[in-house]
């Protein structure tokens, strides 16, 4: 494929901000959304809406198939089993939610250990430490390495020392495959193996993976995993969460009603069979049915061609950002990392940074990108950050440093 | 200097040169404020005389928009009364920085005025964890 045909599906692309062309690098945040994605929802409105699961009749029928399908085709896309092991949820955070509650509040006791590390997200973090106050199970975080070799990367030694030390209470072990602020690419196969060693289960937020590396959960031996939509040019409203099927049974549900449960009495009730178990009520039947269009978008463009592309301009904003003085770039280097970069420009808030940018039509993120630990390792506030997308370019990365170079001169 | 957008002449002046940019030593109210979405923390101490504002001092470590806000209302809170400080409205800072009431930055230009109002109530300081 072309990368002029990847643009032009990309109708948001030709907008205009503050008279200028769209440059749009937040795709850590969410990306933009192809043609197909956006037709196929107005479809599902204009032919297809009923409720699933409930009705006889063909609209009903037509929605379940779409809604099933869209399981279905994630399952095959990272090689779960079947749709038994793939949840919709709304997003990443409720899809590691759901395993805090559903998972953690049945099998975890005081004095149990999960091991997250420093560079989660706080969805990641958050759901652990409410299980600290109300169970009081211990947390313990593998740290960054900070400078030298290895800057921006877990501490390996750290993490094996941690599982050892605890060996005995070790439950869990969640972490990031990719990091959304420093870029950083984990080891999670072989973190996944110590974990399973220690005879823990493992998870993984793969929020800043699933549009750039092809997950096999197989392969991975992975336990549960987590992701949105929203950032793999799907629709916003939808997360997945894949759990090992033995894991997803012997789990309560976490929300109740209509779709979970097989059968009421006035006594008793009987529980769905697996995916419905875990979607309580009439689901996002919408946009769950559309993120197949979003995966066939990506196995279209093809992980090859996405993951080539993307280096491609991360080491060529990494080299031109590098290049500027006052400039400190957090995490590995340019050819070690994948999706972001996060930076701090030494006199210019990155707030105000990123509302120069925008003048120019330059969408950057400022702030602490949901990772406040981290950032409270680096002793800044709010860092910027660009994050690319297949449909980005060269071109993009030319306007991005020319404005960031502006509002440098404005400035200092 | 270009004149387009967020960043006049005036703010980025204020930003490099802020006024009243002290400590006092004598203050009547003093107090630390801090949002934690943008890590902007002012420090903000003032002494009254017979009544009115006399002295404004202030330390701050933010975006431009933050300290030259605190910096431009520094100057026009000076001969004020505790009355006329706490009337003070969030528009009134907004117009002084020629700033739309719907920009995403508002939360950065009010820091100041809730700094004001929360010295001279007697309000908790709320220091940026970060600074
Ligand atoms: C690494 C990582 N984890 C989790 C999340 C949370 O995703 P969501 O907001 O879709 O729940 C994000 C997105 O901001 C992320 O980048």
């Amino acid at each position: 494929m072309e990368q002029k045909e990847i643009i032009d599906q990309f109708p948001i692309l030709k907008r205009q901000i503050n008279g200028k062309r769209l440059v749009y690098l937040d795709n850590a945040a969410t990306t933009q959304k192809p043609d197909r994605v956006i037709r196929a929802l107005r479809q599902y409105y204009e032919e297809h809406n009923a409720n699933i699961h409930r009705g006889l009749h063909t609209l009903s029928n037509e929605a379940t198939e779409l809604y099933e399908g869209a399981h279905e085709k994630c399952a095959k896309f990272i090689n779960a089993n079947n749709m038994q092991e793939v949840i919709f949820t709304r997003n990443t955070t409720e899809s590691i939610n759901l395993v805090a509650y559903a998972w953690g509040r049945k099998f975890l006791k005081k004095g149990d250990v999960v091991v997250i590390t420093g560079m989660e997200h706080h969805s990641n973090i958050v759901p652990w430490q409410m299980l600290v106050k109300e169970l009081g199970i211990r947390l313990e975080w593998v740290p960054v390495i900070d400078e030298g070799e290895g800057k921006g990367h877990l501490d390996m030694e750290e993490l094996k020392r941690i599982i050892s030390v605890n060996s005995n209470h070790i439950k869990l072990v969640s972490i990031v495959h990719v990091s959304n602020v420093l870029g950083t690419v984990n080891p999670i196969k072989d973190i996944i193996d110590i974990t399973h060693n220690a005879g823990a289960i493992a998870m993984i937020d793969a929020a800043q993976s699933a549009a750039r590396i092809k997950l096999d959960v197989k392969a991975l031996d992975v336990d549960f995993l987590a992701f949105s939509s929203h950032k793999m040019y799907g629709p916003t409203g939808i997360g997945v969460l894949y759990g090992k099927k033995d894991l997803l049974e012997s789990m309560n549900p976490w929300m109740c009603g209509g779709d979970m449960i097989r059968r009421v009495s006035r006594d008793d009730y009987s529980l769905n069979e697996l995916p419905w178990k875990f979607e309580a009520g009439t689901p996002n039947i919408a946009d769950g049915s559309v993120l197949s269009e979003a995966i066939d978008f990506i196995e279209e463009v093809g992980f090859d061609y996405i993951q080539k592309h993307e280096k491609d301009l991360i080491s060529y904003a990494y080299d031109n950002l590098a290049d500027i003085d006052d400039i400190t770039i957090f995490g590995p280097g340019g050819s070690d990392r994948l999706g972001v970069i996060s930076f701090y420009l030494n006199g210019v808030h990155a707030h105000d940074l990123a509302t120069l940018l925008n003048e120019d039509g330059v969408a950057v993120r400022a702030g602490h990108h949901c990772a406040m630990p981290l950032h409270l390792q680096f002793g800044i506030a709010a860092t910027a950050r660009i994050s690319f997308a297949v449909y980005n370019t060269r071109d993009d990365v030319d306007v991005f440093i020319k404005s960031l170079k502006d509002a440098k001169k404005r400035f200092i | 200097m270009q004149k387009k957008g967020l960043y006049k002449e005036k703010i980025v002046d204020h930003y490099k040169n802020p006024r009243n940019y002290k400590k006092l030593k004598d203050y009547d109210y003093k107090i630390t404020r801090s949002s934690a979405t943008c890590g902007d923390e002012i420090t903000i101490f003032i002494k009254m005389q017979e009544g009115l504002v006399g002295e404004v001092g202030f330390q701050a470590s933010g975006c431009a928009i933050s300290v030259a806000g605190m910096s431009i209302l520094s100057e026009k809170i000076k001969g004020m009364t505790l009355t006329d400080l706490n009337n003070l409205s969030e528009d009134f800072v907004l117009g002084l920085l020629g700033m739309d009431s719907k920009s995403p930055r508002v939360g950065c230009a009010i820091l100041s005025l809730k700094a004001v109002k929360g010295a001279i109530n007697m309000e908790e300081d709320d220091p940026c964890d970060f600074c």
